[in-house]
């Protein structure tokens, strides 16, 4: 029935759309290249329509949800042929449950993360405006920066040191109070 | 044999070239092979990975606010996601920016490309600056208010009850800040991570319902209504971050000593119940409920109603065009009882116009006109009941609108609602511009359109429209979501001529069409006891 399909598809866009972050979080765990794991969830959003008329509403969305991701994270692990050697189920099923038992661990990492961002200087904030908030190739950032590739490359890389350090430095904190 | 550290740097190095797509194929199996039979490779990859998501998504709170909402299986899933993609690089941009300004104290300016949030309804409310009006997009900058409680929902989703005398700055979707007054804070779902920041504090909301009371020296207290929240003082290092949890409250005075506190604070939806709308809110400046005896009503005959200048009318020859030949009734018919009125708008079960099938056109000249040369909020609603449905087979040319026009430039600016053969939402704007919504009206059922014009000055107008279906119950305030929404109109023409036009095989109900200065004038409010 169409009229069914407005408010089936109401209900399910507001449910994925509130989801989505927790989706991405989830498959970079498997895909850990951002512009593929944006493409896996996009695949799992249509798989998820076409199953939405066998959600159980009871049941927390994101959880069904991420059982599609595994689906399809796995998918594209075995489909995408620079993937095909990285992960095996085996290793999938430790990393997620090792993930499963850091979530309280990886959330309170999250909080510490923001304030952690703006103690980076303006120009390690320009690399990572340009790379994770403008999606720019990293040629492009070279280009427009005047450096080379392996210079952005590393920069990308001592920005998340440093932001791991940081962040590593607000959890010992939390728990020593 | 390389010490631990060297193993941890090679480690890192390996995910980040995995991370960021340049390690080759040798690489991959390398971490690969870590991480099978590595526990301790495991969780420094799940730490750094989770960092490096962080880093791709902290920005894309609350997308789902900005996006209409899908409602056919036939929509292709990709338009929200590359929509929400998009909004998700436009929000992360203006973080990025906010991040790197200082403190902006300049009072508003009337650019839609720094609105951020929405005011949502207003009770006696008198403001430092130039009054605000109720739907006005809030730009960042500072809000004073004097006397009133005023409620606004952010484009990240917070709603926030602000009690005068209050004075406040709205910095971003994400965040505001509060010099002195109180405020109540509902983020629900979707929303987590709203920030407030007082003189002395700062307050991260963590999916729940909180208070904050500053006083004018900046002493601050915080109560947790429900969920929990994160708070520090302005000056304490972040490590000191305190967690809240609902029931408990926190004083924090000018020195930033932090003191527990009864919790003591209305809730949100205490508010919305207290804040109802004034004898004004709920006048309308343009009704028609065709409130007429059944049967057939000469158009000349069509004068009850408020705010119009006369009956209704056929299309002169002027503001003929496609099609140039009139052949709509000299008549209107009125039925009763013919709509599913769910809302219960009151009026609707009475009189109603039933539309024939073929080419109709109505024009009826309004007193009032809808000024879109001005800085100015105008709601409109319409009850719709569609007859029959037709299928792609069938080739329908079904068309309904609800259009205004100017007298004195007929086919110049004007603002139509409606739907076409496809039965999608659809809004033209200015001379020409269409905006579609990929979604499928529900069929053969009543419906209640409701749109929203944003007009102004200086800038573009914004025109919503958002179709309620039966089973969708109305806010106490305009929705979050619109299912079609104009982008880089300009008008400044004065609409004033309401024009119903109706094409194709089946006829179809209207009624109850309102034109209002708020949300609360043209649609009828459910109880928030109703909502529990």
């Amino acid at each position: 029935m169409p009229s069914e399909h407005f408010d089936q598809h109401d209900v399910f866009m507001k449910l994925f759309l509130q989801s989505e972050r927790t989706l991405l979080r989830y498959v970079m765990c498997l895909v850990p290249n951002v512009h593929d794991a944006r493409e896996v969830v996009q695949n799992t959003a249509v798989a998820l329509w076409k199953k939405f008329d066998q959600y159980d509403s009871e049941q927390p969305f994101v959880n069904w949800a991420c059982r599609f991701a595994l689906i399809e994270a796995k998918e594209f692990l075995r489909s995408e042929q620079r993937w095909t050697r990285f992960l095996d189920d085996t290793t999938i099923n430790e990393l997620l449950c090792q993930r499963d038992a850091m979530l309280d661990e990886l959330d309170g990492r999250r909080l510490h993360l923001r304030s952690c961002l703006r103690k980076l200087s303006p120009k390690q904030l320009g690399t990572v405006e340009a790379y994770y908030f403008e999606d720019r190739p990293i040629e492009q950032i070279a280009k427009s920066s005047r450096r080379t590739v392996d210079a952005i490359y590393k920069s990308l890389q001592r920005i998340r040191v440093q932001l791991r350090h940081c962040v590593d430095r607000h959890m010992q904190a939390a728990e020593a109070t | 044999m390389k010490d631990s550290s060297a193993n941890h740097r090679d480690l890192s190095g390996l995910i980040a070239a995995v991370c960021d797509g340049y390690a080759t194929a040798e690489q991959r199996e390398q971490l690969g092979e870590r991480l099978r039979y590595d526990p301790e490779a495991r969780v420094e990859y799940i730490r750094y990975v989770d960092l490096h998501a962080g880093l791709a998504d902290e920005t894309c709170l609350r997308i789902g606010t900005k996006l209409p909402v899908a409602h056919s299986k036939e929509f292709n899933l990709a338009l929200p996601i590359t929509l929400a993609t998009a909004a998700c690089l436009l929000l992360a941009a203006t973080l990025v920016v906010w991040l790197r300004r200082d403190t902006d104290d300049s009072d508003f300016l009337f650019d839609p490309r720094s609105d951020v949030a929405t005011l949502l309804a207003c009770e006696n409310c008198h403001w430092a600056a130039r009054p605000l009006i109720d739907g006005q997009r809030i730009p960042t900058g500072r809000l004073h208010l004097l006397q009133g409680t005023a409620m606004l929902r952010t484009d990240s989703g917070a709603e926030l009850v602000l009690v005068a005398p209050a004075e406040l700055e709205v910095r971003s979707p994400e965040e505001v800040l509060v010099r002195f007054g109180e405020i109540v804070v509902q983020a629900e779902t979707g929303a987590e991570g709203f920030v407030v920041r007082t003189p002395t504090s700062e307050v991260v909301d963590l999916g729940t319902e909180f208070a904050v009371k500053v006083v004018q020296n900046g002493a601050t207290e915080v109560h947790v209504l429900d969920g929990r929240v994160s708070y520090r003082g302005t000056q304490w290092d972040d490590e000191l971050t305190k967690i809240l949890n609902a029931g408990e409250g926190v004083a924090i005075d000018t020195r930033e000593r932090p003191m527990a506190v009864p919790m003591n604070s209305p809730r949100f939806r205490d508010y919305v119940r207290r804040i109802s709308p004034s004898p004004n809110d709920r006048k309308v400046t343009t009704y028609e409920g065709f409130n007429y005896t059944p049967g057939i009503l000469p158009l000349a005959e069509s004068t009850v109603g408020i705010g119009w200048k006369g009956p209704w009318r056929r299309r002169l020859v002027a503001e003929r065009r496609s099609p140039d030949e009139e052949h709509s009734p000299d008549h209107l018919q009125i039925v009763h009882g013919q709509i599913n009125n769910t809302w219960r708008v009151p009026g609707g079960r009475l009189g109603m116009l039933q539309i024939a099938p073929g080419k109709v056109f109505y024009v009826r000249p309004m007193e009032q006109p809808i000024r879109m040369d001005r800085d100015g909020v105008t709601f409109v609603s319409l009850m719709v009941k569609e007859l029959q449905r037709h299928t792609k087979e069938e080739s329908p040319s079904e068309h309904l609108r609800l259009t205004f026009r100017s007298s004195s430039d007929y086919f110049g600016d004007a603002i139509s609602w409606g739907h076409g053969p496809l039965y999608r939402p659809t809004l033209h704007a200015g001379p020409s511009r269409l905006f579609k919504s990929p979604y499928v009206l529900p069929a053969e059922q009543t419906t209640l359109w409701i749109g929203k014009i944003v007009s102004r000055k200086v800038g573009d107008d914004e025109v919503f429209f958002r179709v309620f279906g039966e089973n969708e119950a109305l806010g106490y305030a305009e929705p979050a979501t619109w299912h079609v929404v104009t982008r880089g109109v300009q008008m400044d023409a004065a609409l004033d001529r309401a024009l119903l036009s109706s094409t194709g095989k089946s006829g179809r109900i209207v009624d109850e069409l309102r034109i209002g200065p708020t949300w609360q004038s043209v649609a009828p409010i459910t109880r928030v006891e109703d909502e529990r």
